[in-house]
């Protein structure tokens, strides 16, 4: 905690490693950003069936509203079987569509618009989302 | 009152409300110990666009602030940028259609490797039909001859 090489911070250390340089791996260091949690969430949605393919389920788009930012933040979003504990991130249910797909979200300051993939043999599952303060995009 | 701060030799730890700092402690109950291997430290982030160049040879590129002595984790997605272009009457909003992929942790390797200053994501044929999602920077883009862009979101941890 002090000065280093001309600008005033604070930084840790791990183990073996020494806090006054400038390449090493830091625990806590005050010249970056650090991960914060603005939000999180999560909601169990019920897919329709689809009439075209047998035991496949589709879902409308699922909309999640924050705290306005003012820019775009990273986002996390997963899935998971509506009888799972919790949600994966990466999203597990993908593996049961074409090795294509993925949970397309649109990210805006305020929200996030989840493109809640399809789901085969059941027709619900848990989407969840972490929202941090971390800005990624203008 | 607590002692929610131990800063001793070669260890700091910052408690929950309510516990006393101590090596003793549960991590459960700490808000920090430098134990930690990860403290939660962006290096950087951002979205990057790159113009495709049809060939299999070399790099496109994402270069940290400065070098390390490591080469850290990063999570990238794929992404379509309002800079685009996909037949729709307007530019695409921010849209991340794929991922997050994490390099030098496993993950999609063929993908993007990570160096100790940048981000490396090997150049392809437009014809390989592999990641990324490829779009067209303009409607003027979109005719022969083609110019294909895509664009990445990164985030390089310091860990």
């Amino acid at each position: 905690m002090g000065l280093k090489n001309g600008r005033m911070g604070f930084w840790v250390s791990p183990s073996g490693v020494d806090a006054s340089g400038e390449t090493g791996r830091m625990v806590l260091n005050s010249d970056y950003e650090h991960l914060q949690i603005h939000t999180t969430g999560s909601a169990t949605v019920t897919g329709t069936a689809d009439p075209a393919r047998p035991n496949y389920y589709y879902y409308s788009d699922y909309v999640v509203s924050f705290a306005d930012l003012g820019y775009r933040p990273l986002v996390m979003v997963g899935n998971a079987a509506a009888n799972d504990r919790g949600a994966s991130i990466p999203p597990a249910l993908m593996m049961w569509q074409a090795s294509q797909y993925q949970i397309a979200t649109e990210v805006r300051s305020s929200g996030l618009t989840i493109d809640v993939p399809e789901t085969y043999a059941t027709d619900t599952q848990v989407i969840s989302w972490v929202v941090f303060k971390n800005k990624v995009y203008d | 009152m607590t002692d929610r701060i131990l800063l001793d030799t070669g260890r700091m730890i910052i408690s929950q409300p309510g516990y006393n700092a101590s090596t003793s402690l549960a991590d459960a109950n700490k808000v920090f110990d430098s134990d930690w291997a990860f403290g939660g430290a962006i290096i950087t982030a951002g979205v990057k666009q790159f113009t495709v160049e049809d060939t299999a040879s070399g790099y496109y590129t994402i270069d940290f602030p400065t070098a390390l002595d490591y080469a850290p984790a990063v999570i990238l997605n794929s992404v379509d940028l309002p800079t685009m272009w996909d037949a729709s009457p307007a530019q695409i909003g921010v849209y991340r259609n794929r991922g997050p992929y994490f390099s030098n942790r496993g993950g999609v390797t063929t993908f993007a490797s990570v160096t100790t200053s940048q981000i490396l994501i090997p150049k392809f044929n437009v014809s390989s039909g592999t990641f990324p999602i490829l779009r067209f920077p303009s409607a003027a883009a979109s005719t022969p001859p083609r110019t294909y862009c895509f664009a990445v979101e990164y985030t390089v941890f310091a860990v």
